[in-house]
């Protein structure tokens, strides 16, 4: 990444919901790379907004719960609006490695890509339970089935996108299913797209908040469903 | 008649008459498929053996189990006419609370609001 890149010009965007305990670490992890972030309060029902409020990124807030994908579009419309030329979409758990930012930042700024994944299996995927990994295993499977993406990590929450990119995908699935809708548009734009090495680092409480084998199966049904009502 | 048939005729019959009505007014075509069920309703009342001779010709046999099939059949196209309805109406609810959410932007501590601070809403 050059040296003289302009950070003002990169926000990263973090979907929150019930966060309270957690965003103010995660937050902090990131300050110190001086872009924009803008925290989406998804009707949180703890004091997720009070806290964001308390540090120096904007807070958004969205009056009823609607789902992480909504969260992320409404925070990547608030950036494009700001004139962000680069935005890094960031889990609001503390799963993501700040550290890990410059290398995703990287390949955009440059304009080598239009979008940037994290890959927790290209890098690390500390305690990772094993019936987590089959079940993205299997995400993956379907990914290259339905898109004809080769990735090797399908719904990491870390990725970068071009501010032409960022215009061109329009999450509409609110919900979970928004990782694969993301990768599905990639893939139908033809953008540029490239995996990097990422840290992921699960805890009981990540866990908890993570999907399970019947998520999987209510995300099939999401994506079905956009497909079916445009 | 029956007393079953004085009691659902005329009311099969009213229905009928409002949806008539509601489509002089605004000529939507819901009300000409809401027409041919009242019909079809009052026709089955009055003729409860043209049941039983359809399902004879379709190979069923007994007039009450079309009856039953059809109605899963129709229940069946109706939920899934009713999720994607409900499924459009959720994602047009998430516009307006993006639209909501955009307006009331809040900067956190150290950050100004400055004047001319203004969202773009997206158009779509």
């Amino acid at each position: 990444m050059s040296e003289d890149f302009n950070k003002s010009k990169v926000w990263i965007v973090i979907a929150a919901y019930n966060e309270a305990s957690r965003i103010g670490e995660t937050v902090h992890g990131l300050v110190s790379s001086g872009c924009n972030i803008v925290v989406v309060d998804d009707g949180s029902h703890d004091a997720t907004s009070d806290v964001a409020k308390s540090l120096p990124v904007w807070v958004l807030r969205h009056p009823i719960n609607s789902g992480q994908g909504a969260a992320l579009q409404t925070g990547i419309d608030f950036a494009l609006s700001r004139g962000a030329e680069a935005i890094v979409t960031f889990d609001a758990d503390g799963q993501h490695d700040p550290a890990d930012l410059p290398k995703m930042l990287r390949p955009v700024l440059n304009e080598e890509v239009d979008a940037v994944l994290g890959s927790r299996f290209l890098g690390h995927a500390e305690s990772i339970p094993f019936a987590r990994r089959v079940l993205l295993k299997l995400a993956i499977l379907f990914t290259r089935l339905t898109t004809g993406l080769q990735l090797t990590d399908t719904h990491n929450g870390f990725r970068v996108f071009s501010r032409s990119a960022a215009q061109l995908i329009r999450i509409r699935q609110p919900r979970m299913a928004h990782a694969s809708e993301i990768l599905d548009q990639i893939a139908k734009l033809k953008l540029r797209h490239v995996e990097v090495p990422v840290t992921i680092r699960y805890s009981q409480d990540s866990l908890e908040k993570g999907q399970t084998t019947w998520d999987a199966v209510r995300i099939s049904g999401q994506l079905l469903a956009g497909r079916l009502w445009k | 008649m029956n007393l079953f048939q004085w009691i659902a005729i005329p009311i099969l019959g009213i229905l009928a008459t409002l949806e008539v009505r509601a489509y002089i007014r605004n000529h939507q075509p819901i009300h000409i498929l809401r027409e041919f069920v009242w019909l079809l309703g009052i026709s089955l009342i009055l003729f409860p053996r043209a049941t039983s001779t359809l399902a004879t010709l379709l190979g069923i046999g007994r007039g009450t189990d079309l009856v039953f099939y059809s109605f899963m059949l129709l229940s069946t196209g109706g939920m899934f006419y009713l999720y994607g309805r409900n499924y459009v109406l959720r994602r047009d609810i998430v516009e307006l609370i993006r639209r909501d959410a955009l307006r009331n932007a809040t900067p956190g501590v150290g950050l100004e609001m400055e004047s001319n601070d203004r969202v773009d809403l997206p158009n779509d």
